[in-house]
């Protein structure tokens, strides 16, 4: 490209459609293997063959087929595939905020959980574990939604004044951070047994063991939703690259987009972590690692950030269940097991370790 | 701009401004540090919003525009710009095509033809792929430079543009900032270069305009003592240029 370039300016254009058709290719390719991945970890674990997962599906969609047994039938439909399915939007939502994140903060250490929205998630999960609701699952995820929501709410209320300048972002988000956690011990340590503590920091690590359809489907919603929003502000995101001032003489209007941004990445956080607990690290690395194969600019970036991190959870949580099995080991614990080799190897290859 | 002031709290930085532009002029906004130019250019960019007066571009008062509408009209190259990111120089100088593309797509051809227009106006095309992190000061301020003309505006607002640059880019660059059909106001440090290329000066001293008017006026031995603090001999170069020669300051 380079050498073209000087030649002559037409010769410019060549390169254009075919990078494009990489573009579409790497899109392409990234979807096949998120399918593919997501196919195998239905059926790691489960010790079913292909034959009998395409009987389960093959029953569920009304087809003529041999029906399975109930109990395996119910593994694989109820148990499994929501679990992968989850951990496919999980991952792809956690990246995205982490993506969004780091550029609206200008901080290559941010992730989902800057903004304390997580901590308000474990507060009120601790709350409705300790008052005993805990019993029914929904209960967990529903005390976690409530308590980021309320987290959410005070992060919001304390920016209102402010220009929404990305080092208040990331000094009130590790505030109200500090505040719920402080709230989760104080409540954990005076009123918690040894059980509600153990269930607790399972949930706080992160577990997809309680996968269910509805927590797939509202995932699945909010996913589409926030993924549409920050994905039509990413011209701004690549704006705010040079700071604010450049931002805005660009055309970008920044503080609405630094509250919109803002408020889609507390709410996918906060679904998310409700969903399945602080998962950690996805955030983090599958950012950086995407920006490394495709570059800074978000129109890429984002959408692959969203496959990359669906594949690496999805791979990740099989694995889990694989090698602690029977065992169930939050996956919170491996993602950064599996991720802090994989990130290092990106930061070497970059020439920066 | 009419009687313009900004401030910080408990500090005044731009008092009392009042300055008209005409269409294609090139205006040299000089004075030492610290004497708001950087500030005064800010509030024309509509960047910071004035504690008092407005902002005029054709008329219609820049604070009712939208970020977008204000950045057709006008760019702004800042005095420094980094950034961490490894974008590439022709994705940074696709920057400027912002606000004249849809959010729902990317760059078109056309989008590509003028940042390549850009990039060469500014002997970058070389460069096009190269990452911001490997280029030296110099071609980043180019670059910047590049992407402010991508923007495509009528008004060009620069802050110290050839801070950076060696000589032969510094005179290429003010080639360019003269020659252009754009509205330039460019904050300068070098006096000569400012008065070589510039239409007009705008001399500026405690955030307000001490004169105003053609190089040879406001370039004079009196003006620059009160606002520099220096004793200077100003004259002609072999070349027929205006030079300014200073004597050691006194203690």
């Amino acid at each position: 490209m380079a050498e073209a370039a000087v030649l002559d300016p037409v010769v410019l254009k060549t390169p254009k459609p075919l990078r494009r058709r990489k573009n579409t290719l790497v899109v392409v390719l990234s979807l096949v293997v998120l399918v593919v991945s997501m196919v195998l970890a239905v059926r790691i674990g489960v010790g079913a063959s292909w034959a009998e997962i395409g009987r389960a599906a093959g029953g569920r969609l009304g087809l003529p087929v041999l029906p399975l047994p109930r109990l395996l039938d119910s593994l694989i439909w109820d148990l499994r595939l929501p679990r992968v399915l989850l951990a496919a939007l999980v991952g792809a939502a956690l990246a995205v905020c982490g993506a969004v994140l780091q550029s609206v903060t200008r901080n290559s250490l941010a992730d989902p959980y800057l903004l304390g929205v997580s901590s308000g998630a474990s507060t009120g999960a601790v709350v409705v574990v300790v008052l005993g609701f805990a019993g029914s699952q929904l209960g967990v995820t529903g005390g976690a939604l409530i308590g980021a929501l309320v987290a959410f709410g005070l992060l919001m209320l304390l920016l209102r004044r402010t220009g929404l300048d990305s080092s208040r972002i990331v000094l009130t988000g590790v505030v109200v951070g500090q505040l719920f956690a402080a709230l989760t011990s104080l409540i954990l340590l005076s009123s918690g047994d040894a059980d509600s503590i153990r269930a607790v920091t399972n949930w706080l690590l992160g577990s997809l063991a309680s996968a269910r359809w509805t927590s797939v489907a509202v995932c699945a919603a909010v996913l589409a939703a926030g993924l549409l929003v920050v994905w039509l502000c990413s011209a701004a995101l690549d704006g705010f690259a040079f700071g604010t001032d450049t931002a805005s003489s660009l055309g970008v209007d920044v503080r609405t987009t630094r509250a919109v941004l803002l408020v889609t990445t507390s709410v996918l956080t906060a679904v998310a972590v409700a969903a399945v607990g602080a998962v950690g690290f996805v955030g983090l690395i599958v950012p950086h690692g995407v920006r490394f194969l495709v570059g800074p600019l978000h129109r890429k970036l984002l959408p692959l950030s969203a496959v990359v991190g669906a594949v690496f959870l999805v791979w990740t949580d099989a694995l889990t269940r694989v090698v602690f099995s029977p065992l169930e080991v939050p996956v919170g614990v491996f993602t950064a097991l599996v991720g802090v080799p994989l990130f290092l190897l990106v930061l070497r290859k970059r020439g920066e370790l | 701009m009419e009687n313009l002031s900004w401030g910080v709290p408990g500090k005044t930085i731009v008092r009392d401004v009042t300055l008209a532009v005409e269409p294609g002029e090139t205006v040299g906004l000089i004075g030492p540090n610290g004497s708001g130019k950087s500030s005064l250019l800010r509030c024309v960019a509509g960047l910071r919003t004035p504690t008092a007066g407005v902002v005029r571009y054709d008329g219609v008062e820049i604070a009712s525009w939208p970020a977008r509408e204000r950045a057709r009209r006008m760019a702004f190259v800042e005095q420094t710009a980094d950034t961490d990111s490894d974008l590439r120089v022709s994705e940074v100088a696709m920057l400027g095509r912002t606000a004249h593309r849809s959010r729902w797509r990317g760059p078109d051809a056309a989008d590509h033809e003028i940042v390549a227009a850009a990039l060469e106006r500014l002997d970058l095309t070389a460069l096009a792929d190269r990452p911001w992190k490997q280029l030296s000061g110099g071609e980043r301020q180019r670059t910047h430079l590049a992407r402010a003309l991508a923007q495509r505006t009528a008004g060009l607002l620069l802050d110290e543009p050839t801070n950076h640059l060696d000589v032969r880019h510094q005179l290429e660059l003010m080639e360019l900032v003269g020659g252009t059909p754009q509205t330039v106001v460019v904050a300068l440090h070098d006096l000569a270069l400012a008065a070589r290329y510039c239409d007009r000066l705008v001399l500026m001293h405690g955030g307000t305009v001490v004169a105003d008017g053609a190089a040879a006026d406001v370039l004079t031995a009196p003006l620059l003592r009160e606002v520099f603090d220096v004793e200077a001999e100003i004259g002609r170069d072999s070349l027929g240029h205006l030079a300014v020669g200073y004597r050691e300051p006194v203690r």
